[in-house]
């Protein structure tokens, strides 16, 4: 079973009589498997966070439709087994990062010992201990950001849609949450991410796909799309070296023992600048 | 998208469908409620009504308070038209309190009209007694304006009947107030409000409206029947004797035939009943 | 858990609404509505010491400065707590809107349906309070009012039989007890008419529509909310319905006599849709001398439960298609 699957999913907001409509996600076929990291990429406004909450049912797709675990996902049962956090996430400022979570665990049906158990355990694994007991009002971007985590996890889902997890978090706290994204991962949980910071999601996702106006460009598992087809890397030994100017043509004449051929990496960015920039060239056929 | 649609328009339907009966239903508790409680005052009233509630919702009542106690300042000071207007404004903001259009209607008809008589800014009498009735008119008018808007309530038509009686001299109207009143009454003054549009109906009968004798006549006697012929003789007080003797007097004055009368002649031979 | 299958469908569930509602009631509370309850206090206390005696009808006075209290209350308490309702309830679903907080319950395993009855009875809770203490407040100013008045005016009665009669000396002493007897009468059967007059029944009965009546603003001022794209525009249209719904008996009158097109309709709205919150005014009534049996009471409080109902569902089937 996959963990996400999506058919044909399109979203176009009405605005109003006088402008024309906004078509935020179109024709998305989107298939997680479970226990894989997927990062969602793509510009602002390509329909990352619309894709979140089609996912989610708190907006209803124009076409198309999504499961999770096979449950189609206006149903409530859909997201027994999803946590999610949202962008720019910002909770009860008059609630302490325990009352929260507490909060949050009984939505879920927790109760009492077991409760109380979970949300230590979470602090714990996000690492906000020492501000457990303290109102949120005052807290960081970075403090939300874990909260945010945590009560995603408080249910222990199989799945997490993570909408920009790092955003304005500095380095070391982004560190720590691709860190966890991994101990996740290592967990068996499914995590569907998005984001457009790349050399981060390069170090934690299995596959991405990368979003433009609304529409996939490309997709695929990041060691395939770093892979560039169209230059050799060789690594040779024993190469005098004199000969090392000319060894792109005179390899093989030279006599040299070749050890290894292979598909030296670019980085995720440029992968990321150029699909988009492709995308733009060719306008996207009208739906 | 469709069908919610449809569905908030059958939630409306059902409510509309509901709210009438559920409401006249309410009225029946409350006749101030009634779609029908209206109709007997003027629109112009109705609509300040209605705007006072709005502007003043829920202090609508307390405002009437202040201004009642204005009109007490005016009272103290004799300033019997400012007086006058805060009655108007006090009735129209709580025109459910019979205290106000009572107590009100009172002092325009007994008091006002009392100084007016008395007035010694006036010397020429004919102009005092026309400012006289003038008040008591204005009382009159605004207690029938208060029965308009309580028009099931019998404390006003009560009211109507005295002033009618003792400030108009018109006793077949206080009569016919009364009668208005015990139609409506209920509760242990139902009683008294009897007697009292019976001696009235006498009263207008003999000096104003001798036509009205019979009608005298058959209200005390239905009334004998009804409700004193049954109590035990002990029990009657000295108001039920002098009933009696009255319902005599009006049997004599009507010559009602003795075989229809409450209080036969004694027959020496029919009534005894022979030894056997 | 993961190892526990999950079940296919999630049932309503009460709990999570009374979670939602303790959350929403603690949100509430943060709002300075509790400013309200000391402004009662004070007016409360005024009331009761605004009147010096004073001889206008003479034995209307009791009852006239206990109607002075018990307006002064329950008008507060109807304007104060239709404040609290529309203003704390219109900002309910902008807030969670505005904190984001609304994504991550709802991706929760919660009804839609849930939250927003949580979010109501998280005002309700407040209101119920918000009644309650002022209502105990103006009960207990009427309370020490009547004591004050019956211990003055009983007083008062005897003396004026005593002084009667230190001023006559010729009168046998049985006559004298006599005298004094009825005087004691007179004065017994004053308080009890002024304890009469106190109405506390009366005055819990109003208070009940009252509170019922104030849920119901709540509610419909949420059932805006859950469509409104402002909250200027939630707690102005609440305002002008509450107001509407005071008029309703007006309107449908007017529905009667009126000639254009415009004023049909919009009477005809107001007849068939708004509901008449004049009907949970019990304060005319009580001052009428005609306070309603408490079965008539629970007459008005199920009418109020009916729109209750009806404005809530309206509010689900709004509040279900809502993108977030
Ligand atoms: N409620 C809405 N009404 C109208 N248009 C919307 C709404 N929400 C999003 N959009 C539009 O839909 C498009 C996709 O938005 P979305 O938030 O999914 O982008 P995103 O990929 O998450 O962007 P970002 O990286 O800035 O978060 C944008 O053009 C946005 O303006
Ligand atoms: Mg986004």
């Amino acid at each position: 079973m996959l963990a996400i699957e999506t058919d044909g999913l399109t979203k176009r907001y009405r605005l109003g009589l006088r402008r024309a409509d906004v078509l935020a996600l179109s024709g998305l076929n989107l298939r997680v498997e479970q226990g894989e990291v997927y990062g969602l990429l793509g510009p602002n406004g390509s329909g990352k966070s619309t894709t979140l909450k089609l996912v989610l049912g708190l907006i209803r797709p124009s076409a198309g439709h999504a499961k999770i675990f096979g449950r189609p996902c206006a149903t409530v049962a859909s997201r027994l087994d999803v946590g999610f956090l949202p962008e720019n996430p910002y909770f009860y400022r008059y609630l302490s990062g325990v009352e929260t979570l507490q909060f949050y665990g009984r939505l879920c049906g927790m109760t009492g010992a077991t409760l109380r158990q979970r949300v230590e355990e979470l602090l714990r694994l996000v690492g906000l201990t020492d501000a457990a007991d303290r109102p949120l009002a005052g807290d960081s971007k970075g403090m939300l950001q874990r909260i945010g985590l945590a009560q995603a996890l408080i249910h222990d889902p199989r799945l997490l849609l993570l909408d920009e997890p790092t955003a304005g978090v500095d380095p070391i706290g982004s560190k720590e949450i691709r860190d966890l994204i991994v101990r996740l991962r290592g967990m068996g949980k499914t995590v569907l991410l998005c984001s457009h910071l790349l050399s981060q999601v390069q170090d934690v996702c299995d596959r991405v796909g990368i979003l433009n106006l609304g529409r996939m460009v490309l997709e695929g598992r990041v060691s395939d799309l770093l892979r560039d087809q169209k230059r050799l890397a060789i690594t040779v030994e024993n190469l005098p070296d004199a000969a090392r100017a000319q060894i792109k043509q005179w390899a093989d004449d030279w006599g040299a023992n070749l050890v290894s051929v292979e598909h030296p990496q670019t980085t995720l960015e440029d992968l990321f600048l150029d699909a988009v920039a492709r995308a733009r060239q060719q306008p996207p056929n009208p739906p | 998208m469709r069908r919610t649609a449809l569905l908030i328009v059958l939630v409306l339907a059902l409510a509309a469908a509901v709210k009438a009966p559920f409401e006249a239903s309410l009225a029946a508790d409350r006749p101030a409620l009634a779609r029908s409680a209206g109709v007997n005052i003027k629109m112009r009233e109705q609509i300040g009504q209605g705007l006072s509630l709005a502007l003043l919702g829920g202090f609508r009542a307390l405002v009437a308070d202040l201004l009642w106690i204005a009109a007490h300042g005016a009272w103290e000071e004799r300033r019997w038209f400012t007086m006058r207007q805060d009655f108007e404004a006090v009735t129209m903001l709580q025109p459910q309190a019979m205290f106000f259009w009572d107590l009100a209607s009172w002092h325009l008809a007994w008091n006002a009209s009392h100084a007016a008589s008395t007035d010694p800014a006036e010397p020429r009498l004919a102009v005092r007694l026309r400012n006289q009735r003038l008040w008591i008119q204005a009382g009159r008018e605004l207690l029938e304006r208060g029965i308009a808007n309580n028009p099931d309530r019998f404390e006003l038509y009560e009211k109507l009947g005295w002033m009618l009686k003792q400030k108009i001299e018109d006793p077949c109207g206080a009569a016919d107030a009364a009668l208005a009143a015990v139609k409506r009454c209920q509760s242990w003054q139902r009683d008294y409000l009897q007697r009292l549009a019976g001696y009235w109906l006498e009263e207008c009968a003999r000096e104003k409206n001798p036509a009205r004798l019979r009608e005298a006549y058959d209200y005390w006697r239905d009334l004998w029947r009804r409700e004193y012929s049954q109590r035990p003789r002990e029990h009657w007080d000295t108001i039920d004797k002098n009933l009696s003797k009255r319902i005599q007097k009006l049997e004599a004055d009507l010559a009602v035939p003795e075989s229809e009368r409450l209080f036969p002649k004694p027959q020496p031979s029919a009534t005894i009943p022979a030894k056997s | 858990m993961n190892d526990t299958p999950q079940p296919d469908v999630v049932y309503f569930n009460l709990g999570r609404v009374w979670t939602i509602a303790l959350n929403t009631l603690v949100e509430v509370t943060r709002q300075k509505v509790f400013y309200f309850m000391i402004v009662f206090a004070l007016l409360m206390i005024a009331a009761a010491n605004f009147f010096s005696i004073f001889t206008f009808g003479e034995e209307a006075q009791h009852t006239l400065q206990l109607k002075f209290i018990k307006d002064t209350g329950l008008g507060a308490i109807g304007i104060f707590g239709a404040i609290i309702a529309i203003v704390a309830t219109a900002q309910l679903l902008p807030a969670e809107l505005e904190n984001h907080t609304i994504y991550t319950i709802l991706a929760k395993p919660v009804h839609r349906s849930e939250f927003l009855l949580g979010k109501f009875a998280g005002s309700a809770l407040l209101l119920v309070i918000s009644v309650m203490f002022m209502g105990a407040l103006f009960l207990s100013v009427v309370f020490l009012k009547e004591r004050h008045l019956a211990a003055t005016n009983h007083h008062q009665t005897i003396e004026l039989a005593e002084s009667a009669l230190a001023n006559q000396k010729d009168i046998p002493p049985a006559a004298k007890e006599q005298i004094l007897t009825q005087a004691r009468q007179k004065a017994d059967q004053l308080v009890a008419d002024i304890h009469k007059t106190a109405g506390y029944s009366g005055i819990v009965k109003a208070l009940v529509a009252t509170l019922v009546k104030l849920l119901l603003v709540a509610a419909i001022t949420l059932m805006l909310s859950t469509f409104a794209t402002s909250l200027v525009f939630t707690v102005v249209v609440s305002a002008m319905l509450y107001f509407a719904g005071h008029l309703e008996p007006v309107a449908q009158r007017f529905y009667a006599g009126s000639q254009t097109v415009a004023g049909k309709l919009m009477s005809a709205i107001i007849t068939w849709v708004v509901p008449n919150l004049a009907a949970f005014d019990l304060a005319d009534d009580l001052f009428a001398g005609t306070p309603l049996a408490w079965l008539k009471v629970l007459k008005i409080v199920s009418y109020g439960a009916f729109y209750l109902l009806v404005t809530l569902t309206l509010a689900h089937l709004f509040f279900r298609q809502r993108e977030i």
